[in-house]
């Protein structure tokens, strides 16, 4: 295992635009193909953050029981969102995540006409939730990091101090790794509060900042005043996680 | 996307129209035998179990006493998933009742062990029917309750009020609201253990810091939509009129706990008088009853009801005197329980004590100390539910045909089956 992170790496400069990938020429990729269409699909319909990130948690641990090749991914993505939506009490209708999916995957299409296709797919996004819940013993429930980060970040924010918190966007970086790492099917091998933390280690090495008031030995680091569990190889390997994600990325410049 | 790649389904193939090159090919009679024994390790077939008969009629479907055919000496409730509407997949207000009954674990609640399937074949047109499965409960109060030769001592009481209590207390701390308090959703086992049960209408609350239940909470300065959660504004239209709060009868969306405090209140009265106390037939006469009872509601006794909704659409009797413990102790006799009661009914829902201050009550601290229901119980080997309980059941049917019938409803569910009770 590296000891280092190479947050240059992160920084480098990736293209800034991003150009609308062609989902139909991508292959599943370890989940990541479709946790891509659920974040796209996702913003475009306005869901939650939370819904996204329980929509992800739902796809990935459904690939993890079955055989990828057997099932669409974008149909089991789609089914996810809208599960996610009653889950999180923040419904999604399936008319609004029947045509943005399809349009997602068929760009500049206009929307499905109300006829068999369109009923086809309203049919098959219906059956596959419940072969979904089947599948997952009707256990949605999920434990998201999220509130654990808001916490931390809570607390960090009059441990920096204002003037410096307001400096470096620390929390929006942690945040954007945290759902950015919901691309990954080991978003669900790691404790909720251990990846919290990893996400923020990050965001904070990458904008170099320095906690007061505290040394990071080997015995001693920064995440101690809020979890006691989390060894330090651990950390890294959730922050390396992290980091390969944007590996996965598909080349679109 | 396309459809025909989910293979769990009845196959509408002839017409997609998708262009995927993986998509696979069966002829229909191979899909329907794939269907037919897909398997699934976490979710059973209803066959496992063997229907005993009916014994209710939830939320969202019917409730039938099982046996477990590898172990014939237990057996279970099974409920039935209403899949009113198809096209809607799985209905949002069962994966709620779901989720709430996996998070809810105590000696108090209702166990749900596990949700079975029927087996999808040519006669569903291969569409599983879904059935949550729960440990049974010999009795529910409603049924107990109308059986007057079921007698509870002053101690069994205390011990029935105790356990109800404590299962609000639970489920409270977790944040889970249950929302249809009413005799016949609080079961009794035969060794006399109390479970609630009916989690249909439950639904999850946050507090903030003033101690106000359901209202905006985390907004704190991190400029990450991440952290926002959404304003939600629950719908007064649940709780059994018969049970239903003042805040709720007056268009209150922003509830807490109180509200199944007052049913908690309803409940405990109805040991002793054994029907329900305030029956009213209209939301209107609702109020009008419990004013009768808690004297008049004015800002005075419940500051801020005057911004309620409906406090000025609805006809508020005047110069109404209190009368909890007037009222009640003829049936009650015992001060406690008339103090404890008079603590419950509080029409502020503020002022309303919790579950915990409730139990703290003297009324479980003294003699007689709350005893055990086995023993008593015991006496009676014949399961009594409401719903098989021909008295009650007559009675609140002649009432039924001359006025609406006291069930809850959800406005959230248009499909809305009305429930036996």
């Amino acid at each position: 295992m590296k000891d280092v992170i190479d947050v240059m790496e992160l920084q480098r400069e990736k293209s800034r635009k991003i150009i609308p990938v062609d989902y139909k020429q991508l292959e599943f990729s370890g989940g990541f193909t479709p946790a891509r269409f659920i974040f796209e699909c996702g913003i475009k319909l306005g869901a939650q953050p939370l819904t996204l990130a329980t929509s992800a948690v739902i796809m990935h641990r459904f690939f993890r029981e079955v055989d990828p090749a057997n099932y669409d991914c974008f149909l089991i993505a789609a089914s996810s969102l809208y599960l996610a939506g009653k889950v999180k009490d923040d419904p999604l209708k399936i008319r609004d995540i029947i045509n943005v999916a399809h349009n997602t995957l068929h760009r500049g299409s206009s929307p499905l006409e109300i006829g068999d296709e369109y009923w086809n797919m309203r049919d098959a996004i219906v059956q596959a939730e419940l072969l979904i819940m089947r599948i997952l013993k009707f256990e949605v429930n999920t434990t998201h990091p999220h509130k654990y980060m808001l916490h931390y970040l809570k607390s960090m924010e009059g441990w920096l101090g204002k003037e410096q918190w307001e400096s470096v966007p620390v929390a929006k970086a942690s945040a954007a790794f945290l759902q950015d790492f919901h691309h990954d099917p080991s978003i669900l091998d790691y404790n909720p509060r251990h990846i919290a933390v990893a996400c923020i280690s990050l965001a904070l090495q990458c904008y170099g900042v320095q906690l007061p008031l505290i040394e990071d030995t080997d015995d001693e680091t920064w995440y101690n005043v809020f979890i006691k569990d989390l060894p330090k190889d651990k950390h890294w390997e959730i922050m390396e996680k992290v980091m390969e994600t944007y590996n996965r990325e598909p080349d679109t410049s | 996307m396309q459809s025909n790649n989910s293979r769990d389904r009845e196959n509408h193939s002839s017409s997609s129209s998708g262009n995927h090159s993986h998509s696979v090919t069966m002829s229909m009679r191979e899909k329907e035998k794939y269907i037919e024994t897909f398997n699934f390790p976490f979710c059973d077939l209803t066959s496992k179990y063997e229907k005993v008969f009916k014994i209710g009629q939830g939320t969202f479907g019917e409730v039938f006493k099982a046996r477990d055919k590898s172990n014939p000496k237990k057996f279970v409730a099974m409920k039935k998933v209403l899949m009113d509407n198809e096209k809607e997949g799985f209905p949002i207000t069962a994966l709620r009742e779901i989720r709430i009954l996996q998070l809810l674990k105590h000696e108090n609640v209702v166990n749900l062990i596990e949700i079975c399937r029927t087996q999808a074949s040519q006669h569903n047109r291969y569409r599983s029917t879904f059935y949550l499965v729960f440990d049974f409960c010999e009795h529910d109060l409603a049924g107990l309750l109308s059986n007057v030769l079921v007698k509870f001592s002053l101690g069994e009481i205390k011990k029935v009020v105790q356990q109800l209590l404590n299962g609000l207390y639970y489920i409270h701390s977790n944040k889970i609201l249950h929302r249809d308090m009413k005799a016949a959703n609080v079961l009794i086992t035969k060794n006399g253990v109390l479970k609630l049960a009916d989690f249909g209408l439950a639904r999850a609350f946050s507090t903030n810091k003033s101690g106000m239940p359901n209202r905006q909470v985390i907004a704190l300065p991190l400029n990450c939509r991440c952290f926002y959660s959404v304003v939600s504004r629950f719908t007064n239209r649940v709780v059994t009129l018969w049970y239903r709060p003042p805040e709720l009868l007056l268009g209150e969306r922003n509830y807490g706990p109180p509200v199944d405090l007052w049913g908690a209140g309803c409940i405990m009265a109805e040991m002793w008088t054994r029907s329900p106390i305030m029956q009213g037939n209209s939301e209107q006469q609702q109020l009008t009853l419990i004013s009768q009872l808690c004297g008049s509601i004015t800002p005075q006794v419940w500051p801020g009801v005057e911004n309620l909704e409906l406090y000025k659409k609805m006809e508020l009797p005047q110069r109404q005197k209190r009368k909890v413990k007037e009222r009640l102790t003829p049936y009650l006799k015992d001060p406690y329980a008339c103090d404890l009661l008079d603590k419950l009914l509080v029409l502020d829902p503020l002022k309303r004590a919790d579950a915990d201050t409730a139990l703290n009550h003297d009324f479980f601290w003294t003699d007689p100390m709350p005893c055990d229901l086995g023993k008593m119980l015991a006496n009676h080997t014949q399961s009594m539910f409401e719903f098989l309980a021909p008295s009650r059941r007559a009675a609140t049917q002649m009432r039924h045909q001359s006025m609406p019938r006291p069930t809850t409803s959800a406005v959230q569910d248009s499909g809305y089956q009305d429930r036996v009770f």
